[in-house]
């Protein structure tokens, strides 16, 4: 079953609602001794299908994996109920950047964030995941299309 | 499309983020891998890519396991996962609870089964309108995973453990 083929106008089309409506989203990095890790990431801000943007611990495992291997995939995904049509899935395949410059901290920053980074803003723990998306795979019942994102 | 889509953040974007320095039992990670196992309709499987970037994929939960060390899975002999696997069979599979904030991630291997009493095992009626020649249709597979380390992340206590799987 490998399925029909769905325009590329439209894959694209459905994987930016499916982006927008999206709360939350899978970071895929690969660990030190090369296996596939996931995690679960609230989906804060992206722009398009291009980049999407997280914060985290710089001391976190996560970011210590990236520096390591920055490649990556971010993972969308709408299940569809038993017996109410099928699951609705895109996978983006690219690389993440580790920021901790002024701006970028400041684009995800809220008050409320003292309490993980006492420091503040500028707090050399807080860093800014920055996902750059090469590839997409969008699939809907038994259609995918492969695009590459420009 | 580069309007500001930027949501309410607290600063982590982890789902489920913990401190590092604050742990469950093991056996309060077993019990709460164990009942995700059980309760999760679709798990998310990572696997390496052939050009090296890792995949993810969502797996519907056949509710065949054996506690964490093992889990099987449906897929199509022809299927790309299938292909990456032969490659390399390394994966994770991941499951996360936004209710109870709870996560859980296996690391560990997956093999490619052909075996008809593996086919049997997972078998659904109901997928004989894909499957016209039932169990035994060739393109019917089954993926067995076996965990060597599991993740554990209960948010709301703020503690996880990982730990090996003998």
């Amino acid at each position: 079953m490998s399925g029909n083929v769905l325009t590329e106008q439209e894959a694209i089309r459905q994987s930016l609602k499916l982006v927008e409506k999206s709360g939350f989203c899978l970071l895929g990095t690969i660990a030190d001794d090369g296996s596939p890790n996931i995690k679960g990431m609230y989906n804060v801000k992206h722009e398009g299908l291009k980049k999407i943007w997280f914060s985290t611990n710089t001391s976190s495992r996560r970011v210590q994996q990236l520096r390591k291997d920055d490649r990556a995939c971010v993972y969308f995904v709408a299940a569809g109920r038993p017996g109410k049509g099928q699951s609705k899935g895109l996978m983006l395949s690219g690389t993440v950047e580790i920021l901790q410059d002024i701006e970028s901290r400041k684009m995800l920053w809220s008050e409320g964030a003292r309490i993980y980074y006492p420091l503040g803003v500028m707090d050399p723990d807080y860093c800014v995941l920055c996902f750059k998306a090469r590839t997409g795979n969008f699939y809907h019942k038994l259609q995918n299309a492969i695009f590459d994102i420009r | 499309m580069s309007e500001d889509t930027t949501k309410k953040t607290v600063g982590r974007s982890e789902v489920v983020g913990r401190k590092k320095d604050t742990f469950l039992t093991k056996e309060e990670a077993i019990s709460q891998a164990l009942e995700m196992l059980e309760s999760a309709r679709h798990f998310l499987v990572g696997t390496n890519a052939e050009d090296g970037f890792p995949n993810i994929k969502t797996m519907s939960n056949r509710g065949r396991h054996e506690g964490l060390k093992t889990i099987w899975f449906h897929t199509d002999a022809s299927s790309h996962r299938v292909q990456q696997l032969k490659r390399d069979n390394r994966a994770c599979v991941y499951c996360l609870d936004t209710k109870l904030s709870r996560g859980v991630m296996l690391v560990g291997t997956m093999e490619i089964l052909h075996d008809l009493d593996s086919k049997r095992m997972i078998w659904q009626e109901g997928e004989r309108k894909y499957y016209p020649m039932g169990v035994e249709d060739p393109e019917y597979s089954v993926l067995r995973f076996t965990a060597i380390r599991a993740g554990v992340v209960d948010a709301m206590a703020n503690k996880g453990l990982t730990f090996e799987i003998e």
